[in-house]
């Protein structure tokens, strides 16, 4: 398990960053714009599983 | 005074109606706070090496230059807003100019930070923005454009103090900077150390051109020392200067190599060493893409000259101002440079600060980028050597060179390239001339060295390559070199043996009678000495660098090459190599490597090459 980690590690370099950081800010600017969207669909199936 | 209240649990209000003042107003407000955003994070991200790119270099005015590029693109749009407004009806124009501004800051912000977000991702990251900021705008959008309103003359107030305080402390800590020197003898000569970026021997008359290129630089040649075999470390700018500044091998200061677009601090430079020593140093750079101070390539300086030389390249610090430029303007025929820094602006900002710092010694370091592509010589001198009616194939696009994909053009075009390459260097050489001559008239020639040279060279077709930064051939890596200094450099003297550009620092120190602490490297006047045929070898690399076209030497792997004055030995990572004997074949097209009987001078060649390609400066622990 160490070992993995350890390469995972090595693994990381400027080109995965970038794919790596593209991928997590597309993911946090989508969440910016549909924001109501996600709020209103989390809420939703919250209401599935909890009875208010 | 209170603003108006909004309860967000009533029905939405009826959407305020918006003058045209108030588009004005609210356009001054966001473009001054989002320029100063820009400028911040330009200045943030300017502090750490390696992340601002090639074209994102920056320097504290930017706090003044983004909001007024802001200012220019934000006016117009908002009286096009207000007219919408007034055309529609609709209430939305408002929304819609905010939702437009914050996207191109969210945008341009996230340009910034190019190395870690893709196009796309800078796009979804400025609409989410901009979307947040709609959400909080129109929750009370009474409240929130009183509020842009009333920040418009605050925030105005803000940017010009801001801008003169930051500018204001650069001016006071060169000052402090100078203050600080230690005393130096005031017989200590000056140094110029003049780099033509771009510049190959062979166009030069004094060394042997059919064109009366540089009468001047002929001048200086016959008066002082030139070096007929002077070779540059490297064939683009940065890692060439770099080895300039250090003394050091490509492969040892790291410069250029694997995406690494910065000289680090792991080894003194030359200009850290004459300041130490008590001298004015200050550099005056025209390549504001690869020797500005984001390069590190100013570290030793007090005064560096590099961006802001003219209103447009201030118009280019900024994101949106370098897609206008680099993107737009092409397109209606504006395909050079955009705020390209002449040789006549370089001139005059070495000689107003020398007007403003007189009474110590002083090391300036020049670079003049007007032979550089796109060959484009100022009104006045292009058509010296190209015929009447001469076209360039017309492009659209800003052809910067050594960057492109690898076609080599027509022998036409060859042929116009190199007439207005030639053209820019006729003029360069004036402007050399006229520089000299402005610093007689100051007294200040009689003490000064000049050093004059070419980071790298330029191919016009050889060897099936164009530009720079592909090969190791001569005409890539054969650069001018000359020193001069009455009393200090024997005139008229050529020397013939090869010699490199990594002996600049250990030169330099010796002319003015400093300790080369540090330097491995023998001083170039070492050469004169008729007595003293040793030599070292002199020494070019070439970094691979991904994503030159597979055709280029450098787009399949490092390559690496040693000259002596008979014999060029290039070697490849693949293990290939290739000898020229350059005084039978100048130009490199009888490769002799497979000669039986060249077998001893291939090893001996061999020996002179660093020990490993690539990069090696991490067994080495220089400072």
């Amino acid at each position: 398990m160490h070992l993995l980690g350890f390469s995972l590690v090595l693994y990381v370099g400027p080109d995965q960053i970038l794919p790596l950081t593209s991928i997590l800010g597309a993911i946090g600017g989508a969440l910016m714009i549909f924001w109501r969207q996600v709020v209103g669909l989390f809420r939703r199936i919250r209401s599935v599983f909890v009875r208010e | 005074m209170s603003l108006p209240q909004q309860d967000l649990s009533r029905p939405p209000q009826e959407p305020p109606g918006r003058t045209f003042g108030w588009f004005i107003m609210a356009a001054v407000s966001l473009a001054l706070a989002c320029g100063l955003c820009e400028a911040l994070a330009s200045l943030l991200l300017g502090t750490r090496q390696g992340i601002l790119s090639w074209k994102t270099g920056n320097s504290v005015k930017v706090l003044i230059a983004a909001p007024a590029v802001y200012l220019l693109v934000f006016l117009p749009a908002s009286t096009l807003f207000a007219l919408l407004d007034r055309a529609l009806k609709q209430r939305w124009a408002d929304v819609a100019m905010i939702f437009s501004f914050i996207s191109l800051l969210g945008i341009s912000l996230t340009t910034l930070m190019r190395p870690w977000f893709s196009a796309g991702t800078s796009v979804l990251l400025g609409l989410g923005m901009a979307s947040v900021a709609i959400r909080i705008y129109t929750s009370n959008r009474t409240r929130w454009g009183f509020a842009l309103v009333r920040s418009a003359p605050w925030l105005v107030a803000a940017t010009l103090l801001i801008g003169v305080i930051g500018t204001g402390s650069t001016a006071i800590a060169e000052r402090l900077a100078i203050a600080r020197l230690p005393a130096i003898a005031a017989s200590a000569p000056n140094v110029l150390l003049i780099v033509m970026d771009t510049q190959r021997a062979d166009h030069l008359t004094a060394y042997g051109y059919s064109r009366a290129t540089t009468p001047r630089l002929g001048r200086l040649a016959d008066e002082g020392v030139s070096f007929t075999w002077a070779t540059s470390p490297a064939v683009t700018t940065l890692p060439s200067h770099s080895s300039m500044m250090t003394g050091q091998l490509v492969g040892e200061h790291g410069a250029g190599v694997n995406s690494r677009l910065f000289l680090d601090r792991r080894f003194p430079t030359l200009a850290e060493q004459m300041r130490g020593s008590g001298y004015l140093t200050g550099g005056f750079v025209a390549n504001t893409y690869w020797t500005g101070r984001h390069t590190g390539l100013n570290r030793g300086f007090i005064h560096y000259e590099d961006f802001y030389g003219s209103l447009m390249d201030g118009f280019t610090r900024t994101v949106m101002g370098r897609a206008i430029a680099y993107q737009i303007f092409p397109m209606i025929g504006q395909v050079d440079i955009p705020g390209r820094k002449r040789a006549e602006d370089v001139n005059r900002e070495l000689l107003g600060w020398l007007d403003s710092h007189r009474g110590r010694p002083f090391f300036a370091f020049l670079n003049y980028f007007d032979v550089h592509a796109p060959y484009r010589p100022p009104q006045g001198w292009a058509g010296r050597f190209s015929p009447p009616g001469d076209s360039v194939a017309r492009t659209r696009k800003i052809e910067i060179g050594a960057w492109n994909e690898g076609t080599v053009p027509d022998s036409a075009v060859l042929a116009a390239w190199r007439d207005r390459y030639d053209e820019s260097l006729l003029y360069l050489d004036h402007q050399i001339g006229v520089l000299l001559d402005s610093l007689a008239a100051r007294h200040l020639l009689e003490h000064t060295i000049v050093i004059v040279t070419g980071d790298h060279g330029e191919s016009f077709g050889e060897h099936g390559t164009v530009h720079h930064g592909a090969t190791l051939y001569l005409e890539q890596i054969r650069v001018p070199l000359i020193l001069w200094g009455p009393g200090r450099i024997p005139a008229g003297k050529r020397v013939d043996r090869a010699v490199d550009l990594r002996a600049i620092p250990a030169t330099v120190l010796e002319v003015a009678g400093l300790p080369a602490a540090g330097s491995h490297r023998r001083s170039l006047l070492t050469y004169l000495d008729p007595a003293d045929s040793t030599a070292e070898p002199a020494i070019s690399e070439g970094p691979r660098v991904p994503g030159n076209p597979p055709t280029w030497q450098t787009g399949k792997g490092w390559v690496k090459s040693v000259a002596t004055q008979r014999w060029h030995l290039i070697q490849f990572e693949s293990g290939n190599r290739e000898l020229y004997d350059l005084r039978a074949d100048p130009a490199e097209l009888r490769d002799l490597a497979a000669v039986p009987e060249l077998r001893d001078t291939l090893t001996v060649l061999e020996r002179g090459l660093p020990g490993t390609l690539g990069a090696s400066s991490a067994s080495r622990s220089p400072r």
